[in-house]
Formats: structure tokens, C-alpha cells, sequence
């Protein structure tokens, strides 16, 4: 192994270096950490999976199943990292994985010795017995042993970014079938989008020697991108990799914008999301060349034909100083020329067709090569490979000294893409391989990714195909400039199995799935290809089967004795390679993991010390501490205390509000609410009770009537969008004849409910003008008035029992209008109260809030079964009838009063009758919202109790088992605080 | 009522079901869309369907 | 980002929702707040007001000169027309401008922003950053204004000027 004294494209003017393994050494700009490595002599970069076998680099290209390293170190540390794709730069580090002590020592590769017990489906067959073990001993083991990589475990410190890109055409692939297309569709004015994983244009071009038009493929390529990037209608997308394909002709991409670089400049981004929106879309990804199945064919120095030509055409690095060509095909016979013109003794060619007739026979002849046809190789031989076996035309073994296999399977088009909206693609009995069936919509494989493998074809399809996609869109696409290319033969016949072979030979890598693997899945009874995927593992790795898909496949069509086209194939799934999550998330994480949002007296809040909860995406303060108290149970229960000894004020603003106007907006709420509220008269407000189709109530608010036609809802901070769709459910589908217009105003009002005995006096010093005597604003009332030039309204309804408003302007002034009225209350001792005072209020007052309002309750288990009207129909009229919703049995509300003066009952807990023993059968319901009330001085609740009503004053067991154990309690009325409700209404 | 509440055609192919538009015009829209392939053959406002449809 | 871009401060500007009563069409809604521009975006005699049509049926009214008791003056104008609801508490706009304004806000939204697309006059109501937004390019200026509810201002502000960078 060395690097070539001259060729390749790596710029030997900028030498680079790079560690592996903690091994400095020198490369160059334009490798990838995969040929330095190569051009450095380093065979052994890896262990397998699961039996910490020595492995080498098997391919050149993103479908490395071996070559797995960490890159980089410390928070940047990315494990699975594909050696062959990884572009190397200066200082780059990197380390293997999956072993220990070191890569050359691997302890754990005593597994080898355990392999029959390993074999396929073994962890369903064994670390059964004893069951306690399992926790205690085997998972421990297994997860130190498995796995490949580690995470660092830090925070990612990168920040990444997301755009949007819409288009007439996407080429998938800057190889020379999507570079034709993309210059034929560019030129023609569409609107052009090309993405390649790679950094440099032209795919196999850079690892070939075949020419265009008289001139290196390479040299097309770069053209082609340059006249490219010069189009404003075209964008080129380099690093990137198409990941996916979606619903809606909409496909996922990720550009890698600094991976490659030494340093991320600060906030500099360092992946970018790609969401692209296509008319059409041509996949011109190309091919994967297969491995073969024979003994010791995973030993560093096997190598893919096609990756031992990228290396010494494209790299200048020679994988070996002897070489071995075991081939199916005709390109082998490609890598077996590169090998001469590089220098590179070439002992063989293991041809296994009978009469393989290929035009580079001469020239390799005359080189002194030995030529074997109708031969295999049976065993590759060496911890680091350094001999093959091979099997003749006549059975004949006859051993061959190397340290270089290049083997050639044949092609499998790169066609994971096109299934992922479900389509399995087809067997193609020309090519021996799959392809694309049924593409998703806008999408047309081109080139060697639709199974036409020679270079010709490619640029042709990719201008045809480009041609017409800008006709379909009423352009006209020029004649394409001349690309002259070889229309080379590509012959295959499959080689599936060499047959008998000594040491253990591998189908996925990976995984180190065996062809044994695959027959004893098969006799096991596992025919079925998706069984043998998931009983093997094979293909469920990270490069998900690409080298031993169809390997795989074919060995178990040979099982079942079924030809493949019948042994059918699985589909590949999104991601195509690997994606970061952190990529995927973008700017969402941390804080912003999703939009907060906040109330109108945010600010005002924060200034006075708020300590903030999230309801839904609202943060809303729940209370507002101050200096001195203990803890936030002092600091509630001051609150509740000063709302109800003089005045309080909340911030209310969250709550759902909604707009009804219109002729029939009273007709429209009459078969919302349960309730009536067609009578509802002007300026009054009214308790309101939603149901949903199925009899359950949905949700609760109030209305209010400010004209004939125009209504004012609220509803629950939580089941605000839910109740505008609902809403628009009933105008827009059930009723569309009715008049009736609604629209949300939730954020246009700010409002602050002032609570207290005192809130009365406040308000009229905010207001004086506005008479807000009982007989002006009665209870359940509303009065507009404007202050400050808006509008204001105030509502008299009371959550917590007291004597009470709601106060709203639009939230313009919120900030405002909060402010203004601690002023207007300051000699009143007026006191801020968040969520938390506010929930302990409504529990003493028995009010159903949201763990109530669960989804599973009647009207009926709320005590509100006389809200009901029998005058009118409405939604769940009909099936709140249902026998199992009016069953008497049903929990229903009641309030408990723990026996013990200070002990407290948690929400959740269950209840059971005096003595009975904790089992399902004895439940008889549960605690919904519990609090320590500073009123009562104790603990009370609210639950759903068996036939509540009838049992107040009976002691009841509130079992707790799995926090504060058991406590006896009273049932009681489901009230604590003025039962009569005289205090709201003063 | 039974078959109301709790039982639901299982279709292999075209249906036609409500969709909402929540974070656009906020209107309710009647779309056809094949369960097999999620094609959408066609969307309209349920404003605007027959009142004689059958509503899912 | 290459090409320049302003993000102004977000403005409070009177807003209203105007729904079309049942059977009234687009043209009667606007002969009455006396429009001569096309359904989505247009400027009128005084009252200088936009119209940005939201759904069918539905706009959203935006002036900076709302004169008093805003939106009574405009309620009365539609009369029978349209339910009119104020929303001036539930914006605040921004305007983006600069010939880098459609690729910053092509960052965050789904709906093709090239002007071939999305050209002067048009609208949509969409999302970014999980954010509700109605944005469109207005007429007689060039770049884009974004509407937003007021209680998304500070994530919102986040997003824009980490775009921006």
C-alpha cells in the first residue's frame, strides 16, 4: 500500500496531516480520510460487530459497511462516521471503535470463539435461565460487548439551520448522467436543483478512466458544474445528501457545510435541512457494486473492484503491492487495467464465467497476468489477507500469494430512494439485480440507478430525460452539446455462492450476518424475506443491506428453492444514510424546542418576582414569592388569604376567546352548549357546557351577549383551538346553511380577573365614571365602557367564589392596564396571585377545571346534570343517554376531607371502602385536584367517588401505595367555602 | 346506534374524509384521497358539499 | 446570508377581521370600504386600509390611520356585509426588506416565496419556527411584512435575527 508517485486528483501542493488512532500522518487535500489511510498502509480500521473481527475498508463510497470511526473528540465527537466519505483536513482526528483494549489487541474478539452460539436469532434462544439474571448479569454484559460507537454524551455545541427550496426539476446525483440532465434542463430556464453527496462534481467520473469527448471524465464534470454554478435558475447543493423522499413530491436533504473544515467559524451553521418541494425529480444516484460470498471475504485486503480503481484513480493510493481481480462482470476486468496502469503487480484474474470475451484480454495478457475463467475464489486466507484460494474450471485448489482481492459481484442500482413511499421495486433478470417498479410521483431513474451502466447511456438518458421534462413544462430544451462516451459492454452473470468454502463467509458486514446465517433462518422456518431481515439482521445497520441486500436475497431464494424475482425484496426506509438528530431539530432545542408564549403583563410579572408554569405554550405565573417566605406553600396560601380577605389580581389572558356574530349566532351556540343560551339577554353572561358527539363533556367557559347578534365565549386555556375548530366544525360542516361568522380573539383581549371583597372599591377608583353598583353590574353581568381611548369590558364573574370582575382591554394596553390598576388599589392592599392561588380558590369553591374535565366525565358525574337541557337539541344529547353514561354506579363528584388534621390526599390517588383490600375490584374512583386550603386550615379534594352523593359523611380509604401512603377521609358535599355562594353575588 | 358510535369502514382505496385547515384558512375541507397511496384525487370546501352527503 | 436585509422593529398597527356574512361576495365587501384594488392586497382612498384575504370569505384589515373608535367607523361601512371583530391587540407586523428578505423568510416558510410565485399583492397564512404568521408583499414597497401574534413576539424576534446572521 502507498501512495502513487504521480496521477490522482488530491492537490499534492497542500500536504495535510491527520491522527488515527493517535498515529500522525501525512495526506493531502482532496482524500478522504479513508485513502490517506491507504495511501498510509493502514489495512485495519475496524471491528466487527458482533465478533470483533479485523476488518479493512471494503468500498470507496458512502455504502462502507466496515470503515465505521469516530471523528473529532470532546462534544463534537461523532461515532459511525464512514471513513470513505469523511473529507480529510488538516488536524483531522480520528479513532476506531467497537474494540478494546486497542484496534490490533480486541480483547472482546474472544467472542469468535462463542460464534455457534452466536449465530442468527441467538438472543432469542439463550441469557433466558434464571430470569433474575437477565437484569442483574447478561444485559450489563451485552451492552458493554454490543454496539458500535459512543456518543460523548455532551450537549451538541453546533447550531444548525433549515431552508426551503422549490423547483421544476431535482437531479439527485452530479454524476454524468445528472450532470447531462441538469445542463439540459438549466440551459432550457428551468427552475434546476442538483445535489451530491460529494464535494467534487462528476460521481464515477472521478473514479474512472473513461473519457468525454477526447478529455478525462473529470474534466467534463468540472465544466459542466462551472457553466452550473454560473446559472442563476440552478442551484448546486455540494455535500449534500438526499435522505429521503415524502407525500407531496417533497424530498429531504442535509448539506454539510463545515464538517470538512479544521474549525466551525462561530455560529456559522454547521448541517443545513433541506426541504424541497419538486415538480420532478430524476434519480441519477447510480449503482453499487456487490461483494461476493466466499470464505474470509471480510479480511482486510478484500476490497470492491470498483473502490480499488477509485483509490488508484482518484486518490493516487494503491490498497496492495500484489493484486487478485475475482470478478462476474466486465468491470472487474476495468480494476485489473487500473492496476497495471498504476504499477500495481496483478498475479490474477479470477473470471468466474466460463468464456468472458473482453477487449482489455489482449493487454493484460501481454502484462504477464494469469488468467482464470469458469474459476472462484473459495477462501481468502490471513488475519490481514495475504492468499486466496482458488477453485478452477476442474475442481482444482490452487493457492495464489496476495495482499489485494478486488472483487466484482456485478451492479445494483442505488434505487433505496424510490421505496420509500412503498413501491418494492422488480427483479431484472438482464442486470441480475432490482429496479425501480413504481417511482414515486414526478420521479424517473436515469443512467446506471435506472440499470443502464454504460457511460454513454447515462449522458444520453440524462439529456433525454431533461428534454422532456422541459417540454411537459412548455419549454424548449436546446440540442445538448456533444458528450461522446464509450458505450461499454457491462456484462454480468451471477455468482450468488461460490459454493464449499472453508472459513466463515459473510453476506452483511456489518452486522456479520453468514451465509449460514441466512440457511438457518431458512430452515428455522424464517422464509419470508422480512422475517429473515428481522431474525438475522441483515440490512438493519446503518448502511441499511447496501452491500448485502441482494446477497442476502439470493441466498435465500437458493434456501427455498424459489427464484429471486418470487423471494421478493424489503424496502428501504428514510433516512437513505444516516441524518443527525440535531439537524432534524435545527433551531428547536433548548428554550426554543417550541414557541413560548406570553400573556400581556409578562414583563409586569417578571418585575415582581413571578415564579412562571407552562399551560400548553403559555407561561403563565403561578405565584409570585416574596423575600422572606419559606417556601411557595406560604407564598400560595398569602395569596389565597389576601383574595379573599380584601383583593387580588390574576392574569387571565390565556384563556380561549372567541368571537360568534351573525343572525343565527344564538341558534349556532344552542346546539353547541348543553345549555340555553339563545335566551341569554343583552349584557349578561352565562356559564356555558360543551359536550362532545359522544355524550363526554369536551370543555367549559362562559358566554356572554353584548346584541342581539353578536356573542363573547371563553373557554379553558388548554381546549382553546380545539373549541375554534370545533366551532368551525358545526358552521362550516353540520350547519353551512346558518349565518354565522366566528373568529378567535384570544390575543386581542388582556385580561385580569380582580377578585375580593375589596375589588369593587378598586375598580371604581380605575373607573370612576363607570357605575358599578350591584344594581348597574349584577352578578353574571357585563358593561362596556372606554378607558384610556379603547375599548374596556368588564365582566362580574367570580372563579373563586369571592365578589369578582374580569377586566379586559385590548392587549395592546394590557401592560398598561395591569399597572394601572395596582395604583388604583394600592391604599386596598391589593395583592398579585398566580395559577397556583387561583386553583386552590376554585377546589375550595368545588368549580371543575381541567383534571375534571378529563375526557371521561358525564355532566352527570360533575353534579351538572341539571345544566342539561330538555328543550333543545345539542351536541351529545343523544349519546350522553347511552346506559353506561347514566349509570348511577358512575364515579361522581364529591369532596373529601382527610380524617387526620394534617394530613393532605394527592390527586391520583384511589379510593376504596373502609377495610377492604387493594384490588381493582374494591375501587369505587379517584382523586381529581387536591390542595391545602389556608381557609379550612387542612387538606381537602375533589374526587369522582361510586354514588358520591349519597354517601357524605361515610369515611372512605384514599389509597396512595406508590408516594405518601393510605389516608382515611370524609366524604363530603363537593363545596368547602360559602356553600350558599352569597359572597359572588353581593 | 351501535354502528354509529363504534364501527368504521376500513377502506383499501378511495375515501373521502374531513380534513381542517388549522394553520391556513381555517376551513373544514372535504378530501378524497386513495388510503393505498395517499393520492389526493380531490379537496373542496365542506362549506360547499351536497347537504346530502354522508358525514364521517 | 450574502445579500443585506432589514428587519424593522415590530410595529402595532389597527386590525380587524372582517367575515363576509352568508351570500355576500368578495366584490360587495370591498366596493364598501371602497377599494379599487383586486381581492388581496390593495390600497384605497383614504381610508388608507389593506384588505389580505385570509380564507374565503375572511380578510384582515390593516391601517396606521385608524382615526377614532376603531373598528366602529369601518362596522358601520360594511353594515349587513360582514362581522367585523377587532384584532388591533392580536398583531404586531414586521417588515422585512432588502433584496436578501425572500430568502430569509424562505428559511422558515413552506410556500414558494420566489416572485414568479409570490408576487407583489400576494399573501399567505402560514408558519414559521411553529409560529402562526400571515405574511404578504405589500403593495407600492418592496420586501415583505409578517404578522404575528403578539404573544410570540419575543420567540419570533429570536428566529428573524438568527436567520439574519
Amino acid at each position: 500500500m502507498s501512495r502513487l508517485a504521480q496521477g490522482g486528483l488530491i492537490d499534492r501542493n497542500a500536504p495535510l496531516t491527520f491522527r488515527f488512532d493517535g498515529r500522525t500522518m501525512p495526506g493531502f487535500a482532496g482524500d478522504t480520510l479513508a485513502s490517506a489511510l491507504v495511501a498510509n498502509g493502514v489495512g485495519l480500521v475496524g471491528r466487527s460487530f458482533k465478533y470483533h473481527r479485523p476488518r479493512g475498508i471494503l468500498t470507496a463510497g458512502s455504502e462502507e459497511p466496515n470503515a465505521l470511526v469516530t471523528l473529532r473528540a470532546g462534544a463534537k465527537a461523532e461515532p459511525n462516521t464512514r471513513a470513505t466519505t469523511a473529507q480529510l483536513f488538516d488536524g483531522l482526528e480520528a479513532t476506531s471503535q467497537n474494540r478494546w483494549p486497542s484496534l490490533n489487541l480486541d480483547l472482546l474478539s474472544v467472542n469468535q470463539l462463542a460464534a455457534p452460539l452466536l449465530a442468527a436469532g441467538f438472543y432469542y434462544k439463550t441469557f433466558m435461565w434464571p430470569a433474575a439474571f437477565w437484569e442483574r448479569v447478561y444485559e450489563p454484559i451485552i451492552r458493554r460487548a454490543a454496539g458500535l460507537g459512543a456518543l460523548s454524551g455532551l450537549p451538541d455545541p453546533d447550531v444548525y439551520d433549515r431552508d426551503h427550496a422549490f423547483c421544476d426539476l431535482l437531479v439527485i446525483g452530479a454524476g454524468p448522467a445528472g450532470l447531462a440532465a441538469a445542463l439540459t434542463a438549466g440551459r432550457a430556464g428551468l427552475r434546476v436543483v442538483i445535489a451530491d453527496e460529494d464535494w467534487l462534481p462528476g460521481g464515477r467520473l472521478l473514479s474512472d478512466r473513461r473519457l468525454i469527448n477526447e478529455a478525462p471524465g473529470h474534466i467534463w464534470a468540472k465544466a459542466a458544474a462551472d457553466e452550473l454554478a454560473s446559472l442563476a435558475n440552478v442551484r448546486w447543493l455540494t455535500r449534500t445528501s438526499v435522505f429521503g423522499v415524502y407525500d407531496g413530491r417533497e424530498y429531504g436533504a442535509v448539506e454539510r457545510l463545515t464538517d470538512h473544515l479544521p474549525n466551525t467559524p462561530a455560529r456559522q451553521p454547521r448541517q443545513r435541512l433541506w426541504k424541497i418541494v419538486a415538480k420532478h425529480a430524476l434519480l441519477a444516484t447510480g449503482a453499487i457494486e456487490r461483494p461476493l460470498v466466499f470464505g474470509g471475504n471480510d479480511r482486510p485486503g478484500v476490497m470492491t473492484a470498483s473502490a480499488v480503481s477509485t483509490y488508484l484513480n482518484r486518490f493516487a493510493a494503491a490498497p496492495g503491492r500484489r493484486a487478485v481481480v475475482f470478478t462476474t462482470s466486465d468491470s472487474g476486468w476495468d480494476t485489473a487495467d487500473d492496476l497495471i496502469e498504476a504499477g500495481v503487480e496483478l498475479a490474477a484474474i479470477v473470471d468466474a464465467r466460463d468464456a468472458p470475451m473482453n477487449a482489455r484480454e489482449p493487454r493484460i495478457r501481454a502484462a504477464g497476468v494469469r488468467i482464470l475463467t469458469g474459476a472462484v475464489v473459495a477462501d481468502a486466507q490471513g488475519r490481514q489477507l495475504k492468499s486466496v484460494d482458488v477453485r478452477d474450471r476442474d475442481g482444482r485448489s490452487l493457492s495464489i500469494a496476495c495482499d489485494l482481492l478486488a472483487v466484482s459481484g456485478g451492479w445494483s442500482p442505488t434505487i433505496g430512494l424510490a421505496s420509500h413511499l412503498g413501491a418494492r421495486p422488480v427483479w431484472s433478470e438482464t442486470i441480475a439485480s432490482f429496479v425501480i417498479h413504481q417511482p414515486p410521483p414526478g420521479m424517473t431513474a436515469i443512467g446506471a440507478a435506472a440499470g443502464r451502466f454504460s457511460l454513454a447511456k447515462a449522458l444520453a438518458d440524462g439529456a433525454s430525460e431533461a428534454a422532456r421534462i422541459a417540454s411537459e413544462l412548455g419549454r424548449t430544451a436546446t440540442p445538448a452539446s456533444p458528450m461522446h462516451a464509450y458505450d461499454e459492454p457491462v456484462a454480468v452473470r451471477p455468482l450468488w455462492h461460490v459454493g464449499a468454502h472453508k472459513t466463515k463467509a459473510f453476506v452483511d458486514f456489518q452486522n456479520d450476518v453468514t451465509d449460514t446465517d441466512v440457511a438457518l433462518a431458512a430452515g428455522e422456518g424464517f422464509t419470508s424475506v422480512e422475517h429473515l431481515k428481522r431474525y438475522t439482521t441483515l440490512g438493519m445497520a446503518t448502511d441499511q443491506g447496501k452491500t448485502s441486500q441482494l446477497n442476502g436475497l439470493a441466498l435465500l431464494a437458493k434456501a427455498t428453492g424459489k427464484p429471486i424475482d418470487q423471494a421478493g425484496t424489503i424496502l428501504a426506509r428514510p433516512p437513505h444514510a444516516p441524518v443527525a438528530i440535531g439537524v432534524l431539530a435545527g433551531h428547536h432545542r433548548d428554550e426554543h424546542f417550541r414557541p413560548a408564549r406570553r400573556t400581556p403583563s409578562h414583563d409586569w410579572a417578571v418585575e415582581n418576582g413571578a415564579s412562571f408554569v407552562d399551560a400548553g405554550q403559555w407561561k403563565r405565573a403561578q405565584w409570585f414569592a416574596r423575600p422572606g417566605e419559606r417556601d411557595w406553600l406560604e407564598t400560595v396560601n398569602r395569596e389565597v388569604n389576601a383574595v379573599r380577605a380584601g383583593v387580588g389580581v390574576c392574569d387571565v389572558s390565556t384563556l380561549g376567546k372567541i368571537d360568534v356574530h351573525g343572525p343565527d349566532a344564538a341558534t349556532l351556540l344552542d346546539r353547541l352548549y348543553a345549555n340555553q343560551i339563545s335566551t341569554l339577554a343583552v349584557g349578561k353572561v352565562r356559564y356555558g357546557l360543551m359536550l362532545r358527539e359522544d355524550g363526554l363533556v369536551m370543555d367549559d367557559g362562559t358566554v356572554s351577549r353584548l346584541s342581539e347578534t353578536r356573542f363573547f365565549v371563553t373557554t379553558t386555556t388548554v381546549n382553546a383551538a380545539k373549541v375554534m375548530q370545533h366551532i368551525d366544525f358545526a358552521r362550516q360542516v353540520l350547519w353551512p346553511a346558518l349565518d354565522v361568522q366566528a373568529c378567535s380573539v384570544t390575543e386581542q383581549w388582556a385580561t385580569f380577573a380582580v377578585a375580593g371583597p375589596k375589588s369593587r372599591v378598586l375598580l371604581q377608583n380605575l373607573t370612576p365614571d363607570l357605575d358599578l353598583t350591584n344594581e348597574a353590574l349584577p352578578f353574571m353581568g357585563v358593561v362596556q365602557h372606554r378607558w384610556r381611548g379603547v375599548r374596556m369590558r368588564i365582566f362580574r364573574v367570580s372563579f373563586c367564589g369571592e365578589l369578582a370582575y374580569e377586566v379586559s382591554v385590548p392587549a395592546t394596553l394590557g401592560d398598561g392596564l395591569v399597572r394601572a390598576v395596582f395604583e388604583a388599589g394600592a391604599d386596598l392592599g391589593v395583592t398579585a396571585y398566580g395559577t397556583e392561588a387561583l386553583g386552590v380558590m376554585r377546589v375550595e369553591k368545588g368549580h371543575p377545571a381541567g383534571a375534571e374535565l378529563n375526557g371521561q366525565t358525564t355532566a352527570g358525574d360533575l353534579g351538572l346534570g341539571g345544566l342539561l337541557s330538555r328543550k333543545k337539541d345539542y351536541i351529545g344529547r343523544v349519546l350522553a343517554g347511552r346506559p353506561g353514561l347514566t349509570d348511577p354506579d358512575r364515579p361522581t363528584l364529591v369532596g373529601l376531607r382527610p380524617v387526620a388534621q394534617g394530613a393532605r390526599i394527592r390527586a391520583g390517588a384511589h379510593l376504596l371502602p373502609l377495610g377492604a383490600q387493594p384490588a381493582a375490584a374494591n375501587d369505587q374512583g379517584y382523586v381529581t385536584s387536591a390542595a391545602y386550603s389556608p381557609t379550612l386550615g387542612r387538606g381537602i379534594a375533589l374526587a369522582l367517588l361510586q354514588r358520591g352523593p349519597a354517601r357524605h359523611g361515610e369515611r372512605i380509604i384514599v389509597h396512595d401505595p406508590v408516594r405518601a401512603g393510605d389516608v382515611e377521609a370524609e366524604v363530603c358535599a363537593p363545596v368547602f367555602v360559602d356553600p350558599q355562594g352569597g359572597r359572588a353575588r353581593g | 346506534m351501535f354502528d354509529y358510535v363504534y364501527l368504521r369502514d376500513n377502506l383499501a382505496g378511495l375515501m373521502r374524509e374531513h380534513w381542517y385547515h388549522a394553520q391556513g384558512c381555517r376551513n373544514w375541507l372535504v378530501v378524497t384521497r386513495d388510503t393505498r397511496t395517499h393520492e389526493i384525487f380531490d379537496a373542496a370546501l365542506a362549506k360547499n358539499a351536497a347537504a346530502s352527503e354522508p358525514k364521517l | 446570508m450574502a445579500d443585506t436585509v432589514t428587519i424593522s422593529e415590530p410595529r402595532s398597527l389597527a386590525v380587524a377581521t372582517i367575515m363576509a356574512r352568508k351570500g355576500v361576495n368578495e366584490a360587495a365587501i370591498e366596493a364598501a370600504v371602497r377599494l379599487a384594488a383586486p381581492s388581496q392586497v390593495g390600497r384605497s382612498a383614504p381610508p388608507a386600509l389593506a384588505l389580505i384575504a385570509t380564507g374565503p370569505g375572511v380578510w384582515l384589515a390593516l391601517t396606521d390611520e385608524p382615526g377614532e373608535a376603531w373598528p366602529d367607523p369601518l362596522e358601520a361601512q360594511l353594515g349587513d356585509l360582514a362581522a367585523v371583530s377587532d384584532q388591533s391587540g392580536s398583531y404586531l407586523v414586521w417588515r422585512i426588506a432588502g433584496p436578501g428578505a425572500g430568502a430569509l423568510l424562505q428559511k422558515g416558510v413552506a410556500i414558494d416565496l420566489h416572485p414568479d410565485a409570490f408576487g407583489t399583492g400576494a399573501s399567505a397564512v402560514t408558519v414559521i419556527a411553529h409560529m402562526g404568521v400571515i405574511l404578504w408583499r405589500p403593495e407600492g414597497a418592496e420586501g415583505f411584512e409578517v404578522a404575528a401574534f403578539r404573544s410570540y413576539a419575543r420567540d419570533f424576534e429570536h428566529w428573524l435575527r438568527a436567520q439574519a446572521l
